[in-house]
């Protein structure tokens, strides 16, 4: 815990410590997310032409 | 076994069923290393807190060359024995490879402000993570470039084997040229100068970060697989 209350308290070193994490984490989930609607999209194109191919 | 899974159609079977594991085994990774990078290692004696951020930046630079890596190995699969899934797997973990490259030059250049005075230097190490940072976006740009998937498959191979000369100029550029980024301290070669208590979210860290790598790819390569068919399809139908 008190590594945690030094960290908070160090200044300009947490702030820098906070960007890059965010920075890091924002740009993994931003790949994940966007690989997953993409996905998720062709999934439905996929099933919506495997219908149309029944239906005909 | 690897010829059985070599087909794409097993492979994204395969694939629905392990993905949602390996994305619930990164959280909780995510969550323990979290927790030992803030709770459980100690601040550097020479860059205090700012040390931290090696617990994220390390592993990124890690993966940065392992994907380059896994990219290198599929295009001589598909260059030599003309591989579907090899050409599919190379193709979705290009970008996934330039987000972690992006990652790893931004919270480097973070990192070297408090520790080195400056954003960025032309340093041997940073430039050379920079120029991978450039062949990633060229590999995307050419698997985006044309309509016949396997002109494409073909020439980014050809770009990504021709792109390996980057990986050991990065390795070793740090033992190669006098630079400000500091040389490797965990080798496989000797014991690591780290002490273990920061060892240890670091390991954590990296573990997480590939089992997020493994679950975007397993979701990437199953559109891939979904788009051909979708093209399959449509060229049937025009035919």
């Amino acid at each position: 815990m008190n590594y945690f209350l030094n960290f908070i308290n160090s200044g300009d070193h947490f702030s820098y410590v906070l960007s890059s994490y965010l920075i890091v984490f924002f740009i993994i989930f931003l790949i994940f997310i966007l690989s997953n609607t993409k996905t998720k999209k062709l999934e439905k194109e996929f099933v919506n032409l495997i219908k149309n191919e029944e239906k005909k | 076994m690897i010829f059985n899974l070599a087909n794409p159609l097993r492979f994204q079977r395969l694939t629905e069923k392990i993905e949602p594991i390996t994305l619930n085994i990164a959280i909780i990774l995510l969550l323990v290393g979290l927790f030992f990078c803030f709770f459980g290692s100690p601040p550097d004696y020479l860059q205090g807190e700012t040390v931290r951020i090696m617990y994220i930046h390390v592993p990124c630079a890690w993966f940065s060359l392992m994907i380059y890596s896994i990219i290198a190995i599929c295009s001589i699969f598909s260059i030599v024995f003309k591989h579907t899934l090899a050409d599919l797997i190379s193709r979705s973990c290009a970008p996934i490879g330039a987000c972690f490259t992006l990652a790893t030059l931004l919270s480097g250049s973070i990192w070297g402000k408090p520790t080195w005075g400056t954003w960025w230097v032309w340093d041997a190490r940073l430039t050379s993570e920079l120029v991978l940072l450039v062949i990633y976006l060229g590999l995307i740009i050419i698997n985006n470039a044309y309509e016949d998937k396997s002109k494409a498959d073909r020439y980014s191979s050809i770009l990504a084997i021709i792109g390996i000369i980057n990986l050991p100029i990065i390795k070793w550029s740090v033992d190669w040229w006098s630079t400000l980024h500091q040389p490797a301290s965990i080798s496989k070669f000797s014991s690591p100068s780290i002490d273990p208590s920061m060892l240890l979210p670091l390991f954590i860290m990296t573990f997480s970060f590939f089992f997020f790598f493994i679950s975007i790819l397993l979701v990437r390569v199953r559109g891939e697989i979904i788009q051909r068919k979708i093209e399959v399809i449509r060229f049937n139908r025009m035919v």
